[in-house]
């Protein structure tokens, strides 16, 4: 693979004919090796949908990147930009399929709280802060019981607790997309309100964690 | 020195699929980041137009959220770009071109 620096890769995947043909080919061997790396989070190496699903990318990445090649400005390794697009599509990739089959009922249980209060937040914090720690979290669990709706609890529990992408919670919960966004800052107001009632801001609470 | 591997928290196995939920450090600075959401915050777009040279600035070890402060407050919010940084930074932390 040639070494390139950033204008050496914009030059070569804009010059056509072999140089493009080479760059091509070494960009995408860079995106091969890398995304391994970035994806074995999510899907174990021996699945059989792993090898596939980065090839794949690497192809779609390769066409996004020369699409994209003008809004590349230099602020990172010309690389860096590449893997970038090649795991924002992956991911997304990922997130649909992994989701498709997901209900909310069987994700949010109704007494469920938001904040299991079973775990410790930090494991490193001293007794001290563990026990500020433990108050704080049963006040904010008290709090989302007693100011926030089911349907806003759900949304927020499956966005904030699982990561449960936006779309996928509109179309559990049969609402335009909009709609949700209205229904999670109406959550919003209501938390920052009621905090403001108990005398905490979200900074104190952030800063206690 | 805990050498269990971890769970990938996805299967392909739809049948078995349940994602597990994210610890309640990270929950409640989401959450916390949603109550201190303003105008002035990121996007996701314009979070992912600067997530290469903030993951960069992270795998030099340098201070992001001095360098960076908005776009570290959209990743403690955001589950999705937050995962993308995560993936980004294994590639450069274990990957050299």
């Amino acid at each position: 693979m040639t070494r390139r620096n950033n204008e050496q890769w914009i030059i070569d995947l804009r010059a056509g004919g072999d140089a493009q043909s080479a760059a091509l080919s070494d960009l995408r061997t860079a995106l091969m090796a890398g995304l391994p790396y970035a994806l074995s989070r999510w899907l174990s190496p021996g699945d059989p949908l792993f090898e596939p699903l980065i090839e794949e990318t690497a192809q779609d990445a390769l066409l996004k990147v020369l699409d994209n090649l003008n809004s590349f400005e230099g602020r990172s390794q010309f690389t860096t930009w590449a893997y970038k697009i090649a795991v924002n599509l992956a991911l997304s990739k990922l997130r649909r399929r992994q989701w498709q089959d997901v209900s909310l009922d069987e994700l949010v249980g109704e007494d469920a709280e938001m904040i299991n209060p079973g775990l410790d937040a930090d494991p490193t914090a001293g007794p001290a802060q563990l026990a500020e720690q433990r108050d704080l979290l049963a006040r904010v669990n008290r709090i989302i019981q007693e100011e926030l709706t089911e349907k806003q609890r759900t949304a927020l529990m499956a966005r904030l607790v699982y990561g449960m992408p936006a779309e996928r919670i509109s179309e559990e919960m049969r609402m335009e997309r909009n709609a949700l966004y209205k229904l999670l800052h109406d959550a919003r107001e209501n938390l920052k309100r009621r905090l403001e009632r108990e005398g905490l801001t979200a900074q104190d609470v952030l800063a206690a964690f | 020195m805990d050498t269990q591997e971890p769970t990938p928290p996805f299967s392909h196995d739809h049948s078995h699929f349940l994602p597990q939920p994210d610890p309640p450090k990270k929950v409640v600075r989401r959450l916390m980041r949603l109550v201190d959401w303003n105008e002035h915050d990121y996007s996701c777009d314009a979070a992912f137009d600067l997530l290469d040279e903030y993951t960069e600035m992270a795998a030099r070890g340098e201070d992001v959220s001095r360098l960076l402060p908005l776009l570290k407050r959209h990743l403690e919010l955001c589950p999705s770009c937050e995962d993308e940084y995560e993936a980004l930074l294994s590639i450069l932390k274990n990957h050299q071109d």
